[in-house]
């Protein structure tokens, strides 16, 4: 469903919920009057161990609906959310300081490749078959492995805004959300989170295989302390975007990179080019507009090593003017600035197989089983992770319970390549990154923890 | 308190109609909250989150558990149309039979936030402001303050127990250097005592070195030790943890520590107005022993692992909402406490770290181990709390860590342990510990 073009400048009308909330709360004295409503229904699987060799099943469906108003008056504003249909309190809380200031409305392009918001919920069987299908498709992957925990979410949502500014938007979110936990043979473990447009989306075969690589990596040793090449998979590499959004999120982003650029401006190497696209095709959390009801579009935030712009709710100097980067992830909360589809780009030419032809002598780190520590003011990092050590371009072992760890600063000047295989994982929105070679870094032996 | 705006009995016997099988149990949980939330002052994020938040939101889920399985349908609002739809959800017996809507009842309104209650909330920031003042420290404070109302009624073909109300308060302060949260069973000037204590505390701590990793003795003031417990003892000794390594009951009878260490989860004894007569499951709470001179008693269990295990007594089925299914965990923990006075327990720890503070803890219910994170502590020389060492992780497995308990405090505190995260579903968790002698404990960087 496309949002509605705006038809500013438009006096509110009675004539629905919104528009009852709405004038209600200009009756009030408010001049910034904003109302959400969201409903939506979702699907809940889990399955869990009942015992040493019995699982046992939950199925949760559930149906939400819920609102809420923002309204500002000068300096002081409130916010109010609440279950059911948006209805005019007799009482609205109070107002408090703090200016609220709403967007203009603009007109949004419709959302191309939006043909996974009508593919249906999976049904029961459909649910709790994927999971056993994950459990044996593990087993026959990687002989006595076991999956002890799984839960998939699969749900649908649709949202309608209106503001005093004449914003009136409709948009729709389609997701589906799988965490995953396994024990190896030798008791390692491993946790995997995945997400898709819709249920059907997620294959057994290929969550197993990886689920399978990942228990064969924790098998690992830890390494000696080393240095070489680093050849990350995207799971490893979407780790380390994850970690330097403050680089590009919120106020006081430019600042914070500003503190590790070289002289020339640059934050690192030249292939750093990170985007944030909340219509990136077919991607769970796209959509026409954001959580404001203003469109949302693909911003370059770091530009061939060179710093852009921040994802913020406002335009810097256009205090009314929205930027298409407000997040909601529920009626219950006010909306932040964040993230949707948040990505380094790849290269359309380089595999991975050419990637990894590359690491004469190196480590090859599949995965990281953490969010791992970045400290952008004193310029270092260091993520947990698991892989293979390399010599010759050819596995020599696996290696876990190890950190790689470095300069925040070098790991931004030390990426010598990026491969195709974008892939995103829900870590802050969706994160996502292509295989990346990287040099001056270290990987160190990690304490068990 | 009526909230639910349904016959009890009427919803009662709508229920027994999906109760096909004998074994079978159903539930309808209703639940009614209210979060009230000052965020700070000085947010950068103004434009997008002013004043005052208030939400409200009402809804009920219906259950059955049939032989190691749940169905379970939710609703927002409490409406005997969604009642009847998602009791058809449910049913797995003639799910297109015609069952009819339970009949309204009276509701009594929530009412709205009386002028003190309000006060109470936007005078702790100037209270928290004060306190530190009078420690002769300043800095910026970003403290978010907020009142927490939670109302349950439980139904059951044959249980309607009386609706229960939870009140409690959170603050949460984002410092540049490091994050601070607090439950609290009341605000008022005991309370921002605390509060700024803790802060004044981590502030002044706030460029010091962390310890170099090593295993050394630890003394853990009361709030620390309850985040303790709450990882290493509490979640380890829930019935669907343990059964990630076998059958839960067969923890009964094995000792787990020395015989100082007797922990309990007593939710009837849990502070101010958190107190509960019954869990989640409408079922009556029990003051339980988890460990009775250091062996495992009684695991926490919900209704289903009691029936799966036979030993197990149910009552501690919490759910953090009504889209989740209940499961076994704690609700406010109790460590008996000891002899020494907390000069005896630093005297035996020399060289060792006093830690006071806990940011956050995690088991890993697969390997057994747990990690505290520790924003900073005190090393203890010549049997004092001495200089400060910055944040630090203290890990270890659950055996170790209770193994090496060599002493447990006199003087017991009543705090919030913390929110509680398990399975995404987020609880507040109360706790009444002294302090907590370890021998040995291991400290990472």
């Amino acid at each position: 469903m496309s949002p509605r073009p705006p038809t500013r400048p438009v006096p509110p009308t009675g004539d629905d919920d919104l528009g009852r909330v709405l004038l209600s709360l200009e009756s009030e004295g408010f001049e910034e009057v904003e109302v959400y409503a969201k409903s939506g229904r979702s699907r809940r699987y889990t399955r869990f161990p009942l015992g040493p060799d019995r699982s046992g099943h939950d199925v949760a469906t559930s149906e939400e609906k819920g609102w809420a108003a923002r309204a500002g008056a000068g300096a002081v504003s409130l916010f109010y959310a609440a279950t059911g249909e948006p209805r005019p309190q007799r009482a609205w809380p109070e107002a408090m300081p703090g200016a609220l200031l709403l967007p203009e409305p603009v007109r949004a392009a419709p959302l191309e490749g939006s043909g996974h918001l009508d593919a249906p919920m999976l049904a029961e069987r459909e649910g709790l078959g994927l999971l056993s299908g994950i459990a044996r498709e593990l087993e026959s992957e990687l002989p006595g492995a076991r999956l002890s925990h799984a839960r998939l979410d699969d749900g649908a949502s649709e949202s309608r805004l209106r503001s005093s500014r004449g914003v009136d938007a409709c948009w729709r979110l389609r997701l589906a959300a799988l965490e995953l936990e396994a024990v190896g043979p030798g008791g390692e473990t491993a946790h995997l989170a995945a997400s898709a447009p819709h249920g059907r989306a997620l294959t057994p075969g290929a969550l197993a295989r990886r689920l399978a690589d990942q228990l064969a990596t924790a098998a690992g040793q830890p390494p000696e302390r080393d240095r070489g090449s680093f050849l990350l998979a995207p799971a490893a590499a979407a780790r380390l975007v994850a970690g330097l959004l403050p680089l590009v999120v919120g106020e006081g982003a430019e600042a914070r990179a500003g503190r590790l650029a070289d002289r020339a401006g640059k934050l690192g190497s030249e292939l750093w080019t990170v985007i944030d696209d909340g219509r990136f095709p077919g991607a769970p959390l796209a959509s026409a507009v954001d959580g404001e009801g203003i469109p949302t579009r693909r911003q370059v935030l770091i530009d061939a090593g060179g710093f852009r712009r921040s994802l913020t709710a406002r335009r810097p100097g256009a205090p009314a003017a929205g930027t298409g980067a407000v997040r909601r992830p529920s009626w219950r909360h006010p909306p932040t600035a964040g993230p949707s589809q948040l990505y380094l780009a790849p290269d359309a030419a380089v595999s991975t197989a050419s990637l990894l032809r590359d690491v004469a002598r190196g480590y090859y780190l599949l995965d990281a089983p953490g969010p791992g520590h970045f400290d952008l003011v004193g310029d270092t990092f260091s993520l947990p992770v698991r892989g293979f050590r390399i010599e010759s371009g050819r596995a020599e072992r696996a290696v876990a319970h190890a950190e790689l760890t470095g300069a925040v600063s070098a790991l931004l000047r030390g990426l010598k390549a990026k491969g195709r295989d974008l892939s995103f994982f829900p870590l802050a929105g969706l994160i996502g990154s292509p295989s990346l070679l990287l040099t001056g870094l270290e990987i160190l032996p990690r304490r068990a923890g | 308190m009526a909230f639910i705006g349904l016959e009890p009995a009427a919803v009662a016997r709508a229920l027994s109609q999906i109760a096909d099988r004998p074994e079978d149990r159903v539930d309808a949980y209703f639940e009614r909250l209210e979060t009230v939330e000052l965020p700070p002052e000085e947010d950068s994020s103004r434009t997008l989150a002013p004043g005052l938040l208030v939400r409200r939101e009402e809804g009920f889920a219906v259950r059955l558990v049939r032989d190691g399985r749940s169905w379970l349908a939710s609703r927002d609002g409490l409406e005997p149309a969604s009642f009847t739809d998602a009791l058809r959800q449910v049913a797995r017996v003639l799910p297109t039979a015609a069952y009819g809507e339970p009949q309204r009842a009276a509701v009594d309104p929530l009412p709205p936030l009386s002028a003190e209650e309000t006060a109470a909330v936007l005078e702790m920031p100037r209270l928290v402001a004060r306190a530190v003042r009078s420690r002769h420290a300043a800095f910026p404070l970003r403290l978010t303050v907020a009142r927490h109302r939670r109302d349950v009624q439980v139904v059951s073909p044959r249980l309607v127990p009386g609706p229960e109300r939870e009140i409690y308060y959170s603050v949460a302060a984002d410092q540049p250097w490091g994050r601070y949260g607090a439950l609290l069973p009341e605000l008022g000037t005991a309370a921002a005592e605390r509060v700024a204590d803790a802060l004044t505390a981590s502030f002044r701590a706030r460029q010091a070195a962390p310890p170099a990793a090593d295993r050394v003795p630890a003394v853990l003031a009361p709030a620390a030790a309850a985040v303790l417990l709450h990882e290493a003892v509490a979640h380890a000794l829930e019935a669907d943890i343990l059964a990630l390594g076998g059958h839960p009951e067969a923890a009964q009878g094995v000792t787990l520590g020395p015989p100082e260490l007797t922990v309990l989860d007593d939710p009837g004894r849990s502070p101010g107005e958190t107190d509960r007569a019954t869990d989640d499951e409408g079922l009556a709470v029990t003051r339980r022993y988890l460990l009775r001179e250091g062996v495992v008693e009684q695991p926490l269990a919900d209704a289903a692992w009691a029936e799966r295990a036979g030993t197990l007594i149910p009552g501690a089925g919490r759910r953090g909402n009504r889209n989740e299914p209940p499961g076994p965990r704690s609700t406010c923990l109790e460590l008996a406490p000891g002899e020494a006075a907390l000069s005896d327990l630093l005297a035996g720890a020399e060289g060792g770290l006093y830690v006071t503070q806990v940011a956050r803890g995690r088991l890993d219910a697969l390997t057994g181990r747990f990690r505290l994170a520790v924003p900073f502590a005190r090393r203890i020389r010549g049997g004092i709390a001495a200089d400060a060492v910055g944040p630090f992780e203290l890990t270890g497995s659950v055996a170790g860590l209770l193994e090496s308990v060599a002493g447990v405090g006199r003087e017991v505190e009543t705090a919030g342990a913390g929110w509680c995260a398990k399975g995404g579903q987020k609880l507040p968790v109360w706790a009444r510990t002294p302090a907590l002698f370890l021998a040995r404990v291991e400290v990472r960087r």
